[in-house]
């Protein structure tokens, strides 16, 4: 590595974002590849998950900075019993030091999402909740094997609004097989319907383990582009625009916690299969519940500093702002320019990044073809 | 020691799988040259690749006392010939050193093409032919209809020919009576020592063993002797012959066989043909039939993983220590880095080198298209020989090119003679001459171009025969052919790699055969990206690469990192053993997708 020091090395750096795994559901949906108990748990299992969790955040609460931001997710956070949803939102407020604009976002399944719970998120302090629809189309969500109904989502969403909670996400999922570029257009306009400040939109990715994997469902790639630009264009008729690959928000909804760990963010990560990052190593807990209860020791991801400092700079480039260069740099403590100089040129060439003075970016066709750049980077 | 009357140098030549080696084996065992407790299945073939090819490379010359029915006890010496097509020039040397020859022929498989050809080199050598059938025992033996091929083809009487087999020792103590009664004595005709190189092998401890017949006079350990080619002079370190094993002697006399060695290290300062003399007292003129061997056939050896090339250099080294037939250039491609232009006799020999590599040395490796060397005509007049298509000169200087030609005789069952016909006519041939061998084999001579041959013209012959046609070449001078120099294009730029030289009327076919097959190895490409077979910049044939539109993952988040990281490690992995040509990466599955197979 000409012109970097060899005898480099990151600086660890104390989490501002916190991330909390739930991990229950009411089942697992046919496409979810994140480890939840699935439906195999009653409400003492879900006690000695709150105490394990408790316990954690007792520990590592103050090794935190104060915090910028909290996910809660999962699984399904809301298919929490009542105590143990408030022992867990309560538990954060009381062991974390959460900023007063900190952003707090709870994963939401509309099903399960009562007006108990959400005068709960409200009352400790959620600012923010993300809503599993993945589709509103009825054959889209059979082939996704998505459990559960819409039933009331309208009135939800405003009772939301109501409890305080002014940030609201709709998950959906495209590119699934059968879904007609017509399909896609109208869950995108229903989604809008709802207002929501924010949108992820997943290109529906076959991961294995899953239960599509297993049906050997395989994603259509031919209309990909086609949806890619539809999507994009729709959304930005109400003010949402793309600023990650799958992320589409107005200019003050856009999720500050995954923003920050897309740009080298420390963050601590609680509950079995949450990872943490220190800014050097990261490291994930035990996919099981039972064996991160039992204080089973993670899995940790250690690097060369030059390599953890190359990944950051490439996972920025997934989002649309990318990297300013001196925040880069101030961040790692290495010139972007003289760890992937050459690279970035090439991709520079190749249409894929845009590069300037101050700031390096990926063009859209870099969005489109993130991998390629991620595969020179890193 | 042995009178000149006592001695017999003869050689055996038989057809691949005909049973020689095992026949040689019989005489050591029936001589006591070699007894049953140490006995190893033709012990004369040293290296593996030739016992599993039952193909000998390498002669070895054996020296056996045989006690005679006459109570004279003889000095045979038995020399062990390469049994191919590409080794003729070999062949031809170890006839020079014999009086007579064994001319071995399987009872169930008669005559082949290549019996024939080395009769008839044993023949202008002046030897005295032992026609033998061999494996008279197997049940499918036909010794009638090899009776009547030994007649009709090669004129020899029926009740010349012996009748034996070398596996469970029939008629062997005869044969060894009849080398006694048939093979003359060597006669010298003179002191000055001659003595015929007719091989030589790199021992490692021993340097450059060289096996030599000597003709006139004698030689002997610390005597100054010069090789009459090159004028080398060198010290004689050691004289000896092989029962089985190297026996070293004080001397070896006027028409005996044996090795000598020298104080020369490199084995290519020895020419097989060549012609040992003292350098004292010189001859005047070197033995008949030395030639000069020269490579008729070229190709690019490149490792798979780059990172072998230094394995391949020193395996290379090695293995033309033991081949000097065999030449190699360092060479490098853009696409492929860096390996070797290499030089073979033949498409054997091209063979079983690229064996010895890959199966003795383990190498994984890729070979490019094969040359021939063409003679290139400028319209300036001036001639160029070409063997690499790097070099051919642009078309607009090119007046016209020559190509190298074959003679070629194949033999086969009669019912294939139809077949054999269309072959030879498809690979741009002419037949000469159809005879009969019997009354169910023919014998045709034909003339082809040497790259037919090279390509894949034994293949088919073996295909249209049902494995029971068989042939023998040698070369037959120039001609004029539309010869051009193939391209192939990737985004534009020509990739060296797949570049050939090639006859006119088969180029179109070739470009387009490479384009699918790159078509189908590339992945897709981000951008649109042409594969396209040229001739001179014209452009001949074209395939475009599948477009990818995508490869983007959807989710990634702070627990998707690690794992998307480690896949595309994976991907990485893969990209390293992939070749950049005009901004693609082209996968090393491509090129050994293109190279390795054959045309159709």
């Amino acid at each position: 590595m000409e012109g970097v020091q060899t005898a480099f090395s990151l600086k660890r750096r104390a989490p501002t974002a916190l991330y909390v795994h739930v991990p229950f559901c009411n089942g697992k949906c046919d496409y979810c590849a994140f480890y939840s108990e699935g439906c195999d748990w009653d409400d003492e299992l879900q006690d000695m998950y709150l105490d394990s969790v408790l316990a954690e955040m007792t520990r590592h609460g103050k090794s935190c900075e104060t915090l910028d931001s909290v996910f809660v997710g999962g699984g399904t956070p809301t298919v929490l019993h009542d105590l143990a949803f408030q022992r867990l939102l309560q538990g954060i407020r009381e062991r974390f030091d959460l900023s007063p604009q900190c952003e707090w976002t709870v994963e939401c399944n509309p099903e399960s999402l009562t007006e108990a719970k959400i005068d709960m998120m409200g009352e400790i302090g959620v600012t923010r909740a993300s809503l599993g629809i993945q589709s509103f189309n009825q054959s889209c969500r059979k082939m996704l094997g998505r459990r559960g109904t819409l039933d009331g989502l309208e009135h939800k969403i405003r009772v939301l609004r109501h409890a305080g909670i002014s940030h609201v996400n709709l998950d959906l999922i495209w590119n699934v097989p059968t879904q007609t570029l017509q399909m896609l257009e109208q869950d995108l306009n229903r989604a809008l319907d709802f207002e929501p400040d924010h949108i992820s939109a997943y290109a529906l990715t076959v991961e294995e383990g899953t239960r599509l994997a297993e049906r050997q469902i395989e994603a259509d790639d031919d209309t990909f582009v086609e949806a890619w630009d539809l999507i994009e264009a729709t959304l930005a008729t109400r003010g949402l625009h793309r600023y990650e690959i799958s992320n589409f928000a107005t200019a003050r909804g856009r999720c500050r916690h995954n923003d920050s760990i897309w740009h080298g963010a420390a963050y601590l990560g609680l509950g079995p299969a949450a990872t943490s990052f220190d800014g050097v190593d990261r490291w994930t807990q035990p996919a099981n519940l039972r064996q991160w209860i039992g204080g089973q020791d993670p899995e940790i991801d250690r690097i060369p500093p030059l390599d953890r400092a190359a990944e950051i700079l490439a996972f920025g480039l997934r989002t649309v702002e990318g990297w300013n260069l001196v925040e880069f740099r101030n961040l790692t403590e290495v010139d972007p320019i003289q760890l992937r100089g050459q690279q970035l040129q090439k991709l520079q060439k190749a249409g894929l990044v845009e590069l300037d003075k101050t700031t390096c970016k990926p063009t859209p066709q870099g969005l489109l073809f993130n991998d390629s750049i991620m595969i020179e980077l890193i | 020691m042995n009178g000149l009357d006592k001695i017999r140098n003869f050689c055996i030549v038989a057809h691949v799988d005909h049973g020689k080696s095992t026949l040689a084996d019989r005489f050591l065992l029936h001589t006591k040259t070699i007894e049953e407790r140490v006995f190893r299945d033709q012990v004369l073939d040293a290296m593996d690749l030739e016992q599993e090819r039952g193909i000998t490379i390498k002669s070895h010359p054996v020296r056996m006392q045989y006690d005679a029915d006459n109570g004279e006890t003889y000095q045979f010496n038995l020399i062990d010939t390469p049994g191919h097509v590409d080794f003729s020039y070999e062949v031809s040397r170890s006839l020079a050193a014999c009086e007579g020859a064994i001319l071995l022929v399987d009872a169930a498989q008669g005559v082949q093409a290549q019996t024939m050809a080395n009769v008839n080199l044993a023949i202008n050598q002046g030897l005295e032919i032992i026609p033998v059938i061999n494996k008279v025992d197997l049940p499918a033996a036909n010794v009638p209809l090899c009776l009547e091929q030994f007649e009709e083809i090669l004129a020899i009487p029926a009740e010349e020919v012996l009748k034996v087999s070398a596996k469970t020792g029939d008629g062997v103590k005869e044969l060894l009576e009849a080398v006694i009664h048939r093979v003359p004595p060597p006669k010298p005709e003179s002191k000055i020592l001659q003595a015929l190189v007719f091989d030589s092998i790199y021992d490692v401890y021993r340097g450059v063993v060289t096996y030599a017949r000597v003709v006139n006079g004698t030689i002997k350990a610390g005597e100054q002797i010069r090789l009459f080619s090159t004028e080398l002079d060198t010290e004689v370190k050691e004289v000896g012959f092989f029962s089985p094993t190297m026996k070293p002697v004080e001397q070896l006399n006027a028409g005996e066989v044996g090795y000598v060695i020298t104080a020369i290290k490199t084995p290519s300062d020895i020419n097989v043909g060549d012609t040992i003399t003292h350098a004292q007292n010189p001859c005047k003129e070197a033995l008949p039939g030395f030639q000069k061997i020269s490579p008729m056939v070229f190709s690019g050896v490149y490792p798979i993983d780059t990172a072998d090339y230094e394995a391949l250099k020193a395996n290379i080294a090695k293995l033309r220590l033991n081949d000097s037939a065999f030449v190699a250039q360092p060479e490098s491609s853009v696409a492929l880095g860096a390996g070797f232009r290499c030089g073979f006799l033949g498409l054997l020999h091209m063979d079983v080198v690229q064996e010895r590599l890959s199966r003795e040395y383990n190498m994984d490796l890729i070979l490019t298209y094969p040359s021939v060397i063409y003679h290139v005509y400028l319209k300036n007049g001036k001639m160029q020989e070409i063997d690499n298509p790097l070099y051919m000169p642009d078309p607009s200087t090119i007046d016209h090119i020559e190509e190298p030609m074959i003679k070629a005789q194949i033999i086969s069952p009669s019912t294939y003679m139809g077949n054999i016909m269309n072959l030879v006519l498809e690979k741009r041939g002419i037949c000469l001459k159809t005879e009969n061998v019997d009354k169910q084999h023919v014998l045709i001579t034909a003339r082809m171009p040497l790259h037919e041959i090279v390509i894949d013209f034994y293949d088919k012959l073996k295909t249209c025969t049902r494995g029971y046609g068989s042939m023998d070449y040698e070369p037959d001078g120039y001609q004029t052919a539309p010869t051009v120099k193939l391209e192939i294009l990737v985004n534009g730029e020509p990739v060296d790699a797949f570049a050939s030289i090639c006859h006119a009327d088969r180029a179109v076919a070739r470009a387009r055969m490479i384009c699918e097959r790159l078509k189908d190895a590339i992945p897709p490409q981000m951008f649109k990206v042409a594969i396209q077979g040229a001739i001179g910049g014209r452009i001949i044939a074209r395939e475009d690469v599948r477009q990818l539109r995508k490869n983007v993952l959807a989710k990634c988040y702070g627990g998707d990192i690690s794992r998307k990281r480690k896949l595309l490690d994976k991907q990485r992995e893969g990209k390293k053993r992939m070749k950049e040509v005009g901004n693609v990466n082209i996968p090393q599955e491509a090129f050994v997708a293109v190279l390795r197979s054959n045309e159709e």
